[in-house]
């Protein structure tokens, strides 16, 4: 009778074990609302794997490899209920609706803070301690953390960040991820926090406060073709007005690459912040 | 000779009757063919065969999808369509003026201000957005109608768009200031002031449903006092109507249906302008036949737009209010121009 209950444990044990094992070699599905998150999950496939994601832009060609979940602001649910995610990766900002309304179709979300990339990395961080639970996104949520408070300006640089499209540009503040980053970098931002923002962060052009700024640098950000914004913004500052203070700064104007600087970085800030500071430095021409 | 005529009213009346029924099955059958048709068309395929398993089956593959995800978001549609449509043709006859809709006489974005404050501010007393809308709604609704009348003068058209023009500056500039003072939490409501039905769920069908059956029932409850209000005022109170307390009784359901709509779907404008008065044209003025129409032509057309704003561009999802808009625009300046001395 003995043998028989320990013969019935020892099954029994065998086959939790064995579906402890088998869950344990599934990856994590993951469905992120928050492009910028992906690295993060890329770097430990063996515990997540990314099977829907948002376009970076409306304008970006559709996703391949991946579900594709449309754009940022309005994700197609039908399609991220489809892709049976285990964990929805959303922006505590622009989800914070949607995650009321994801959570009763029995989708566990979490938000992530995307005002900084300090805040994302905390998230991504936040997000590997949870079950599965992955060491080396810990890891390279640190490393980059680490990476990012190494980097620092020699001396404090005058700058101008702009964000723009086509015949549309807002200015920097230190509300947006960009304005934070190079306030920790050693830059001195022109426009630090002055009120009427468009979007949080994002501040509409004042001719009269744009004549006074003298930068030594200028960076322009944008959403569409850089070459069209870049084309714009000399027209503009090449004519005899309020924006010709800015069409030679000392240290150049800069279109910044779009991959890496339209929106939060995570894991790739440490090359953002390397490449402003290298830019700010006069290091790359 | 009496019986003759009687007899003729009669049968002319029965012709009529028989008509709009006709036109109410064609109505009928054109909602149920738009919504089996939002049904099983969406960015996950459905194949016809699998609709009704995956509408009542829990463990069918697609149930997830068409259950939980597209039919209560047909619902909101068909609910708000419904709702926006009645507000506006009671809000017409109320005021006697084919311009009027919540949207333009600012009663969205004053039930929309209303439900914004609640998201922004309070979001964990989500259960009182219908009531925050009604009464945001309410306000704006008595705010416009005490600017546009006068003791000595009817509201004419030109005073009443103006102080609703005016009063919707006013509330956008409320709605910029909320945005800007709640920055980290306004991009989640983006797609609420252009007005969107993406991730409504069951829960957003329970919020809307009880402001649009309560409103559509006080609405067919004011079906006589409506047709008096289409004469002349004094005409209508020599036949014994309260005039002033049919109109603020006609505003309040109105602001009821409204706010029921703006809750769930945000600021979707100009439903209430184009159905309402299409039907007119189509089925005449009277009551009993204008209001159950415009409860299902505007059923309709959000349902339409809502499908084509989440298949056109697949699986990127266009905001339904601003598609709505694309249409409303040109026929609201098409009446103001064409329709009014």
């Amino acid at each position: 009778m003995q043998f028989i209950w320990a013969l019935r444990g020892a099954i029994g044990f065998a086959v939790l074990w064995f579906a402890l094992a088998a869950t344990a070699a599934e990856p994590m599905r993951v469905a992120t609302l928050v492009p910028a998150v992906n690295p993060g999950f890329e770097a430990d496939p063996a515990r997540y794997e990314i099977v829907a994601t948002v376009r970076r832009s409306m304008h970006a060609p559709p996703l391949v490899g991946q579900q594709d979940l449309g754009s940022p602001h309005a994700p197609s649910i039908e399609l991220l209920v489809a892709s049976q995610p285990d964990l929805v990766v959303g922006d505590a900002s622009m989800h914070a609706r949607l995650a009321t309304q994801l959570e009763p179709l029995g989708l566990n979300v979490a938000l992530v803070d995307t005002r900084t990339s300090d805040s994302l990395l905390a998230g991504l961080e936040q997000i590997a301690a949870q079950p599965p639970g992955s060491e080396r996104l810990v890891e390279a949520a640190g490393q980059a953390r680490r990476e990012l408070k190494a980097q620092h300006l020699a001396k404090p640089v005058a700058v101008v960040a702009f964000f723009g499209v086509p015949g549309s540009f807002y200015l920097v503040s230190e509300r947006w991820w960009l304005g934070e980053m190079m306030q920790q970098l050693g830059f001195e931002n022109l426009v630090p926090d002055i009120p009427n923002e468009r979007f949080p962060g994002l501040v509409p052009v004042n001719d009269e406060r744009l004549a006074l700024l003298r930068p030594e640098i200028v960076f322009l950000v944008t959403h569409g073709d850089p070459g069209a914004v870049s084309g714009e913004f000399q027209r503009m500052a090449s004519q005899d007005g309020v924006w010709s203070g800015l069409a030679a700064p000392e240290l150049g104007v800069h279109v910044l690459d779009p991959e890496l600087f339209m929106a939060t970085p995570a894991l790739n800030a440490p090359s953002a912040a390397r490449e402003l500071v290298e830019l700010g430095s006069g290091e790359r021409p | 000779m009496f019986r003759h005529w009687a007899w003729q009213v009669r049968s002319r009346t029965q012709i009529i009757l028989e008509s709009q029924i006709s036109w109410m099955v064609l109505a009928l059958v054109a909602l149920s063919f738009s919504m089996a048709l939002a049904l099983s068309i969406g960015s996950v395929p459905v194949r016809l065969s699998d609709l009704w398993a995956s509408l009542v089956e829990p463990d069918h593959g697609l149930h997830a999808v068409v259950w939980n995800v597209r039919f209560p978001r047909i619902l909101c549609a068909l609910a708000v369509g419904s709702s926006l449509s009645v507000a506006g043709a009671l809000l017409q006859t109320s005021v006697r003026n084919p311009l009027a809709d919540p949207g333009i006489l600012g009663v969205t974005a004053g039930a929309g201000v209303a439900a914004l404050i609640v998201l922004l501010i309070f979001p964990g007393q989500m259960i009182w957005l219908p009531a925050a809308g009604f009464l945001g709604g309410l306000i704006t609704t008595g705010i416009t109608l005490g600017l546009s009348w006068s003791r000595t003068h009817d509201p004419g058209p030109l005073r009443m768009i103006l102080s609703g023009v005016a009063l919707q500056a006013l509330l956008g500039a409320v709605i910029a200031l909320l945005t800007f003072i709640f920055a980290d939490r306004a991009p989640s409501f983006a797609a609420f002031i252009i007005g969107s039905l993406n991730g409504l769920g069951w829960g957003d069908v329970q919020i809307v449903f009880w402001p649009t059956f309560v409103g559509f029932i006080l609405a067919m409850i004011l079906i006589r006092p409506l047709n008096l209000l289409m004469l002349e005022d004094t005409a209508a109170a020599g036949l014994g109507l309260a005039v002033r307390r049919t109109r603020f009784l006609a505003s309040c359901v109105a602001a009821l249906l409204a706010a029921g709509a703006v809750s769930v779907a945000g600021l979707i404008g100009f439903v209430g302008l184009v159905v309402p008065n299409g039907l007119r044209i189509l089925i005449g003025p009277e009551h009993k036949f204008l209001l159950p129409f415009s409860a299902v032509g505007g059923a309709i057309l959000v349902v339409v737009a809502d499908l084509v704003a989440r298949t056109a561009l697949a699986p990127l999802e266009l905001p339904v209010g601003a598609l709505l808009a694309l249409i409303g625009g040109p026929y609201f300046l098409y009446i103001l121009w064409a329709k009014l001395p």
